[in-house]
């Protein structure tokens, strides 16, 4: 397995490095709003890695950043040996990278035929090398990726409106694949399925993953999801990162306060379970403060249990978690040890066997 | 999952009919029809005057002057005794041509600049916008004067100027179609693939903006052909006696007293053109607009006819427990759309208890919030109860007038939904609001109301009530717009609150917390709760009592432990597996193939049969009731052994 997420980025590095990325985004004259506040992290060649936030944490954002849709005021985004943040809007983007977003509804051009969106990226790739392309060819390559994606070969001829939520999010899926990228960006792009279909579409990641090696920044604000596919997890708060590592050990044991409130407020499949952590969760939530804390404040002071004056006047750095990951608390030290249970095993045990 | 695509009824087939041309569309409607008929013949009629007149539009007889129509001039003759069909047919030309001329020079001029300004912004964008605003203050009248004294009353000269100073108007209506499609992902997503910015105006942008500038078109042509008659009324375009439509009714003008009917044809006809390019551009909008909506502005009627209910089940012992507040028995609801009368709800029934919470779980297309809504008569307007019974504390409410519901609504059920932030005026603050709420339920004065709303935002436990009245919706987070909404819904004390979907749009942390203010408003205050949800988690955390629905029915329901230790349907069962929790990590999820099929497209039978690992021939033969399963359960199953079997 490659290196781990939280490691110092080297030079000329295979797979997506993103070094102390700012995003400001304009708000009237000579003010602004900071979405992403020096965030860093990797995503590997063939890793997948997780984005998790909620709105307003500035997940998305990283990948406009990267994706060139997004002012990026400092730091750096390379990709191999690209210099993602140097490059204009107008220019075009490494095609190693594709992305997948997460509107089924808006994502796909009504007007046009599946065959065609499809075939849209070989042609702009053929335009722009100046190699011709056979209809042959294209038909192929088209007809190929529907089949790889789960789709029926006649998809090529219908349009968008007669396809469902999660069969759009697979005409999208291989409108990112059918170039054959290397990592693929995927911008909360099961959040806005069924449950049902979310699994397929996760399924059919996982197995791409494998199969043709992608890595996968993985973005979303559900955690059980990102748990699910995600190899590696950043943990995003108001622009900053707050905890990184190993999905299952930052879901499992979180470090950091504001992880803690949010692995347990997302709810458990099971009664007694989630009983037990609705009780865990209001124990140790305080009052929210009115004020939001400082810029040079860590971000979640006014949220947090634990918050002495120095959180109030020190902007906490990243530094090695218990779990073996990164962390940026003053006190992650002095707080209490801390699990929780996470996916199948403890909480849920009439699932294990399925019943499916 | 932050949002659920809307549950209404969308046959997925018929949607391809936006892609089926809109010209052919058009013609389908009625209307459509009529006024693009009308205009492709007098178009036809004008063509080949010369074949089709019955004499030269300029011969004159004196013999037969100012005469009502009769067999041997169709429609009359005018003062110099000139067959006025013909000279219609033959003013037709000048007048068609010019309404030509000043479109195409309104859709050189409106288009490319409005598509490239609302797609490229900037710079380019500001300037244009200015150029408009100068042009649009311009008195076009005196600049059309002005040109056909220049250009020695040439008609065609004054179109083209008037196409040109008119396209100021709909270069920003084309714009601002562009601009929202430039928003649209695939456009992102086009941009990502390297491809030119003219590659993407003509590939993605303009295609979207076709019915825009269609009405706008037809709008124009039909002021158009008002300027066009009016400069020839004024005897400014080809000289007499050439024939004009607008020179024929200055002419009837004249001998208005003596002659009537002399205006009738001209002037008729005039206002036919009008009327046909005005409903032409009317029925275009209609029609792209509606390749959007479902219900394309149908409307349906509740059926008389009643079908026979479905057996009562009588879960045994539960009538010694808590009332029942809500009893829906055999709802069926049906959905007007344009292919159709499609059921969306069948038989749909089940019980809310007084103090108790039902979670009413399903995916999309399930019908769960379609029934949350029927509740409370708050269906779209095509949407129908067409059979079946609601109760409320033993009131009928299927029936209930207009005013009963009004009147139950809040005080008795209120409602929160999954988008608090709809529900709140943009315009007024917050404390205006909820006082105006106050006191639709309660006649208090302002004062009181005022400490009730107060009382009422302490009740949601939002910090600092005082400043919060005096904010506007804008101005606060989504989180503290729910808990708005709730105390909105609080207002009335109601004893049913539904809620729809409330936590959904929500970050997990405010959804915990708001889940976490639900529970405690129901400990104070008794208020049973029907929430509507797609999230297992939800229903663990906050239900007493489950229904699951599929495909528009209950398939089963059960107290919410029953639920998570033995699900009883293979449904359930397979929801409550497809959630990424239930499966080791980086594994493949057990997920059923498939989507939930829409009305119209149901299997015979048990609805979810196609899908089920379960199924069996028998299955396929007749409709599954809902049958009894142990205490307090009802399963929608012939097989649940098996599934007990399988675990």
């Amino acid at each position: 397995m490659s290196a781990p997420v939280h490691e110092t980025p080297g030079r000329e590095e295979a797979g997506l490095v993103i070094d102390d990325l700012v995003v400001d985004y304009p708000l009237g004259r000579r003010r602004h709003r900071r979405a992403v506040d020096g965030v860093s992290l990797r995503v590997p060649a063939g890793r997948s890695v997780g984005l998790v936030g909620e709105s307003g944490s500035g997940k998305s954002t990283v990948a406009k950043a990267v994706l060139g849709m997004a002012p990026i005021g400092s730091g750096a985004v390379t990709y191999g040996p690209a210099r993602l943040h140097e490059a204009g809007r107008r220019d075009s983007r490494p095609q190693e990278i594709q992305v997948v977003f997460q509107d089924p509804y808006s994502s796909l051009d009504p007007t046009k035929t599946i065959g065609y969106t499809l075939a849209e990226p070989l042609r702009a790739r053929a335009d722009r090398t100046g190699t011709p392309l056979g209809r042959a060819e294209c038909q192929d390559a088209v007809r190929a990726i529907l089949d790889r994606v789960g789709l029926p070969p006649d998809t090529a001829d219908r349009y968008p409106a007669q396809f469902s939520g999660g069969q759009r999010q697979r005409i999208s899926l291989a409108r990112a694949l059918i170039v054959r990228p290397e990592l693929v960006i995927c911008d909360e792009a099961v959040s806005a399925l069924d449950l049902s279909v979310q699994a397929q579409i996760l399924n059919l990641l996982l197995e791409l993953q494998q199969d043709l090696g992608l890595s996968l920044l993985f973005i979303t604000h559900d955690l059980a999801v990102v748990h699910h596919i995600a190899e590696d997890l950043v943990v995003l708060y108001r622009g900053r990162v707050m905890e990184s590592g190993t999905a299952a050990d930052v879901c499992r044991a979180p470090s950091h306060p504001y992880t803690r409130q949010l692995v347990m407020s997302a709810p458990l499949h099971s009664v007694g379970g989630q009983r037990e952590r609705r009780e865990r969760r209001e124990a140790m939530t305080p009052p929210p403060a009115r004020a939001l804390p400082l810029a040079e404040a860590c971000p979640f002071t006014h949220r947090c249990p634990f918050a002495v004056d120095r959180c109030r006047t020190e902007r906490p750095a990243l530094r090695e978690a218990p779990h073996g990951g990164r962390v940026a608390c003053h006190r992650v030290e002095e707080l209490p040890d801390w699990t929780e249970p996470f996916g199948p095993p403890a909480s849920t045990p009439h699932h294990e066997n399925g019943t499916l | 999952m932050t949002t659920t695509a809307p549950e209404t009824p969308t046959a997925l087939p018929a949607a391809a009919d936006a892609h089926r041309g809109i010209l052919r569309s058009v013609l389908r409607t009625p209307r459509g029809s009529i006024a693009g008929g009308f205009l492709l013949l007098l178009i036809l009629a004008t063509l080949l005057a010369p074949v089709l007149a019955p004499a030269d539009p300029l011969r004159q007889n004196l013999h037969h002057v100012l005469e009502t129509p009769s067999s041997r001039y169709w429609l009359g003759t005018d003062s110099l005794g000139r067959d006025l069909l013909s000279r219609l047919l033959y003013g037709g030309r000048p007048a068609l041509a010019g309404v030509l001329e000043g479109v195409l020079a309104q859709l050189v001029v409106a288009v490319p600049l409005g598509v490239a300004t609302g797609y490229l912004g900037g710079r380019f964008d500001r300037f244009v916008m200015r150029v408009c605003d100068i042009v649009m203050s311009v008195p076009t009248i005196v600049i059309l004067l002005g040109v056909l004294t220049i250009f020695d009353r040439s008609i065609a000269a004054a179109m083209i100027t008037l196409g040109v100073l008119s396209a100021a108007g709909t270069l920003r209506v084309v714009r601002g179609a562009a601009m929202t499609v430039r928003q649209e992902l695939y456009v992102s997503a086009a941009e990502l693939l390297g491809l030119g910015r003219v590659q993407i105006i003509f590939r993605h942008i303009l295609p979207r903006c076709r019915g825009v500038i269609i009405v706008q078109t037809s709008l124009f042509a039909a002021v158009a052909i008002g300027i066009q008659t009016g400069l020839t009324f004024l005897g400014l375009g080809p000289p007499p006696p050439s024939p004009t439509w607008g020179g024929m009714i200055n002419e009837s003008a004249v001998t208005l007293s003596r002659a009537p009917w002399l205006l009738v044809p001209a002037g008729g006809l005039i206002a036919l053109t009008v009327l046909a390019f005005g409903i032409l551009g009317d029925v275009v909008r209609d029609v792209t607009a509606q390749s959007h909506t479902s219900s394309g502005g149908l409307r349906a009627r509740p059926a008389s006819g009643r079908r026979a209910p479905e057996a009562p089940v009588e879960v045994p012992g539960s009538e010694a427990e808590a009332p029942v507040l809500l009893r829906v028995r055999d709802l069926d609801v049906s959905f007007l759309t344009p292919h159709g009368e499609r059921e969306v709800l069948t038989k749909v029934g089940f019980d809310v208890r007084a103090g108790r919470t039902l979670g009413l779980v399903g995916e999309s297309g399930s019908g769960k919030s379609v029934t949350a809504r029927a509740v409370l008569g708050l269906l779209e307007a095509n949407g129908a109860v067409t059979g079946g019974s609601v109760r409320f504390r033993g009131r009928e409410l299927t029936r209930a007038s207009r005013k009963e519901l009004a009147a139950i609504r809040g005080t008795g059920i209120a409602l929160i939904s999954q988008e608090p932030m709809v529900a709140l005026d943009p315009s007024f603050r917050i404390g205006a609001q909820l006082g105006e709420v106050v006191r639709a339920h309660t006649r208090m004065s302002r004062g009181a109301a005022r400490r009730r709303v107060l009382e009422l935002l302490e009740m949601v436990e939002l910090p600092d009530p005082e400043e919060i009245v005096t904010r506007y919706p804008f101005q606060i987070s989504g989180g503290m717009a729910q808990r708005v909404a709730i105390a909105a819904a609080l207002a009335g004390s109601p004893e049913l609150l539904i809620a729809d979907e409330p936590t959904t749009a929500l970050d997990v942390t405010v959804q915990a917390d708001i889940l976490a203010l639900l529970r405690r408003i129901q400990a104070d205050t008794g208020m049973a709760v029907l929430i509507v949800t797609h999230d297992w988690g939800v229903v663990a955390d906050i239900c007493s009592d489950v229904a699951v629905m599929y495909a528009g029915q209950v398939v089963e329901s059960a107290p919410v432990e029953d639920v998570f230790a033995r699900p009883s349907h293979p449904y359930t069962a397979a929801l409550m597996a497809a959630g990424p929790e239930h499966a080791p990590r980086r594994t493949p999820i057990k997920a059923v193939e498939g989507t939930v099929p829409p009305p119209g497209d149901r299997p015979a039978g048990c609805r979810f049969r196609t899908r089920c690992p379960l199924a069996e021939a028998d299955c396929a033969e007749q409709e599954i009731p809902l049958l009894p399963v142990g205490e307090h359960r009802t399963s929608r199953c012939i097989h649940t052994a098996h599934l007990e079997a399988r675990r």
